[in-house]
């Protein structure tokens, strides 16, 4: 039986497949050159090179565009919304629209009281004005207070934020605030959204497990990431994927969901392992949470030239617990770690890079021009 | 024309898994992509295939 090896084995011994001198060259393939076996090697590196490149193109670059779905009780939340006192314009471009009918609020819960918060919080705002300094916001329904904290040669910004409702506590996806899929710089994002204070969020577009933004479902599946759940009532918890169950989560009023993390406190104590590789000093982003109303943003700055490298997550979640959190969430770090307040942004490093969404506090929650 | 895609085959995967694996160090949630899996899916049965040939054809030779 002639078979194909039988065949290979001819063309070899011809040198490649040359046909020997004094024979008859034959016919079709043993007239062939074979390549060389390092050109055949490169060739199939080139190829897989291209793949990879094409999978590269359709997996970051081509997004495509993901619309929420209402998780259930949305509406019935939505029009359950009081109305703000009126605040007195004298910040144009942050000035809220507490006149705005609550219909068109976005999806709030039914179990969030916001006439608690504003009286629990009542000295931290004000009586209607809007008063402005360069490290803080007040009005009658934001609070937020920005210091600057240099730990070695580590800058760290801290927020603490206080809203009246969880309506002023949004996030927004690039492009089109309410469609994941686009990406842009972190002021940009914010300035489009007015906000008074941004941080970036947990890099969805490019990152798997369950994302639910202002009450709306944009992917279910979770992933082996730790994940951070804002309730409708304004409390947060963190669960690690394994106690993180998806439907009951859904089922029970959520706000909004960010799968990136690590967790960064267990029962409110510093954590020394992390579900994470990223570990080393790097610029952070962190959201803690206090109480219901009550929150902060953190910022850790790094990746400048002959100073800081950042921070561990160790060193994070050390913070975090000095900070007095209860629940404290890693999120997008690196060229993605950004503090904008009041359209400013307030760390600087090496290089930017932009991002798919953003957290971020807002005295306009309707979104009026 | 199978016994002679399936090296190319082993071999284009392979680089494919190890850009993965070098990718999961700074992404952990790489080995989650479901492109992953299928990849990985299709290098041991092109892996399987190939070491089958191989076999018959060192028993041949």
């Amino acid at each position: 039986m002639e078979s194909s090896y039988g065949r290979s084995v001819k063309v070899r011994s011809g040198g490649y497949g040359t046909p020997q001198r004094g024979q008859p060259g034959g016919r079709g393939r043993s007239r062939r050159k074979n390549l060389p076996i390092w050109l055949v090697i490169a060739i199939d590196v080139l190829l897989a090179a291209l793949l990879l490149g094409i999978f590269y193109i359709f997996q970051y670059e081509i997004k495509p565009e993901v619309q929420g779905e209402p998780l259930p009780g949305a509406t019935a939340a939505a029009q359950s919304q009081p109305s703000a006192p009126p605040a007195k314009s004298d910040a144009p471009a942050a000035a809220p629209d507490v006149t705005a009918p609550a219909e068109e609020s976005p999806v709030i819960s039914p179990t969030a009281d916001p006439s608690d918060w504003r009286a629990r919080f009542a000295d931290r705002f004000t009586s209607g004005e809007v008063v402005k300094t360069d490290t803080s916001y007040k009005s009658a329904n934001v609070s937020i207070d920005v210091k600057t904290v240099m730990k070695g040669d580590v800058p760290c910004y801290i927020a603490d934020i206080y809203v009246a409702d969880l309506r002023y506590f949004k996030t927004a996806f690039a492009k089109k605030a309410d469609v994941m899929g686009g990406t842009e710089l972190t002021d940009v994002v914010a300035k489009a959204n007015d906000a008074i204070i941004a941080i970036t969020g947990d890099h969805c577009v490019d990152n798997l497990g369950t994302v639910v933004r202002n009450g709306q479902l944009y992917r279910k599946p979770k992933s082996g990431l730790d994940v951070l759940v804002m309730y409708n009532d304004g409390s947060m918890k963190t669960f690690s994927p394994g106690d993180f169950d998806v439907d009951s989560t859904l089922s029970s009023g959520v706000y909004q969901i960010w799968s990136f993390g690590p967790m960064l406190l267990q029962n409110g104590q510093a954590m020394t392992e992390f579900n994470s590789t990223v570990k080393r000093s790097n610029p952070r982003t962190a959201i803690g949470y206090y109480e219901p109303g009550h929150y902060c943003f953190v910022v850790i700055g790094g990746r400048l030239e002959g100073r800081s490298l950042g921070y561990t997550l160790e060193e994070l979640s050390q913070l975090m617990e000095e900070l007095g959190c209860t629940e404290a969430y890693n999120l997008d770090g690196g060229r993605s770690a950004e503090m904008i307040f009041m359209d400013k942004m307030l760390n600087h490093q090496d290089g930017r890079r932009s991002t798919p969404d953003i957290i971020f506090i807002t005295d306009n929650p309707e979104g009026q021009p | 024309m199978i016994r002679k895609l399936v090296p190319h085959v082993c071999v284009i995967l392979s680089l494919f898994i190890v850009t993965y694996v070098i990718l999961n160090e700074f992404n952990p949630s790489f080995f989650s992509f479901t492109f992953f899996k299928v990849t990985l899916i299709v290098f041991c049965v092109a892996s399987s295939l190939c070491a089958a040939i191989m076999i018959a054809l060192n028993r041949r030779s």
